[in-house]
């Protein structure tokens, strides 16, 4: 791995850290257990600047970070999520290309992640139907949002600092 | 949201559907709600009446969960977590509702009488 590889992606697994614990304090009106996942924003940009094995370096040591410096217990949750949205992101990008924007591949990041949470819920607690039901839709609807909204500003990042790519 | 490919625009469409159809689903099955399972660790541990009313407690293995049932309907008063996102969902008495608290394992579903919504109205 080249430095200027390296500085970058540590770069970004810094912010996308920052970004984690961050959103938890931002004075957004939702239900607790919800986030934008802005982290995201890093693991796009690590995709699109390098590849899947960058992205998921990215994604996963963000991950571990966030749950030694935010909350521990969580990181059940937060660190198969991260591994299996990164890899999803990452398989799409490389099979389809172009035909995907980083909104689509950001949106079908943000779903993966939280049907794998819905999974590990499954695993601890185990749901009943309707539950499983009720959520994964709810978290399909929401994670709609949070990939659009995540995927808009990873764009807009690209867009006024192009020499990224 | 000019940029978006003719693949983004399927996928934001068929999860909208996905979600939209699991909704109407939800809804259709849903009733009044006539008894209350509680899990913890994922095993059931009580499963009680809605039709009388108590206050009780579980315990998870991070401490204890207090759990009030009234007038059909159940709450988590309070629970060792530290979000307190199962007190912040306050009452449930529809089937399809439940209570999950993960830190502390703790799960409550509602289950259904068989009837599905309450008589309009009985003419003599």
């Amino acid at each position: 791995m080249d430095t200027q590889k390296m500085v970058r992606l540590s770069v970004m697994v810094a912010l996308a850290t920052v970004l984690s614990i961050l959103e938890n304090q931002l004075p957004i009106p939702r239900p607790l257990w919800l986030k934008l996942g802005l982290a995201n924003i890093m693991t796009l940009l690590a995709l699109i600047m390098y590849d899947i094995r960058a992205a998921m370096t990215v994604a996963c040591i963000r991950s571990l970070l966030a749950g030694i410096f935010g909350s521990l217990p969580m990181l059940a949750f937060s660190f198969p999520a991260a591994i299996t949205s990164s890899f999803t992101m990452g398989l799409l990008y490389r099979i389809l290309g172009k035909r995907f924007s980083i909104i689509g591949l950001s949106i079908s990041g943000a779903v993966i992640h939280n049907l794998t949470q819905l999974l590990i819920a499954y695993l601890i607690l185990n749901l009943s139907y309707s539950s499983i039901l009720t959520l994964s839709s709810f978290l399909i609807l929401t994670a709609l949002g949070g990939g659009i909204i995540t995927g808009l500003i990873a764009r807009y990042i690209i867009r006024i600092i192009p020499e990224l790519c | 949201m000019s940029s978006l490919t003719s693949l983004d625009k399927l996928l934001i469409v068929t999860l909208i559907i996905i979600a939209l159809a699991g909704f109407i689903f939800i809804g259709y099955f849903s009733e009044e709600a006539d008894t209350a399972i509680v899990n913890v660790d994922g095993k059931e541990a009580l499963r009680l009446p809605l039709n009388k009313n108590r206050i009780f407690s579980v315990e998870g293995p991070l401490g204890i969960t207090d759990i009030e049932i009234k007038d059909g309907s159940i709450r988590v008063i309070n629970s060792v977590c530290d979000k307190k996102i199962c007190v912040k969902t306050g009452w449930i008495h529809k089937s399809h509702q439940h209570i999950l608290c993960v830190p502390n394992h703790i799960a409550i579903y509602l289950s259904g009488g068989g009837k599905r919504e309450k008589i309009d109205g009985i003419t003599e």
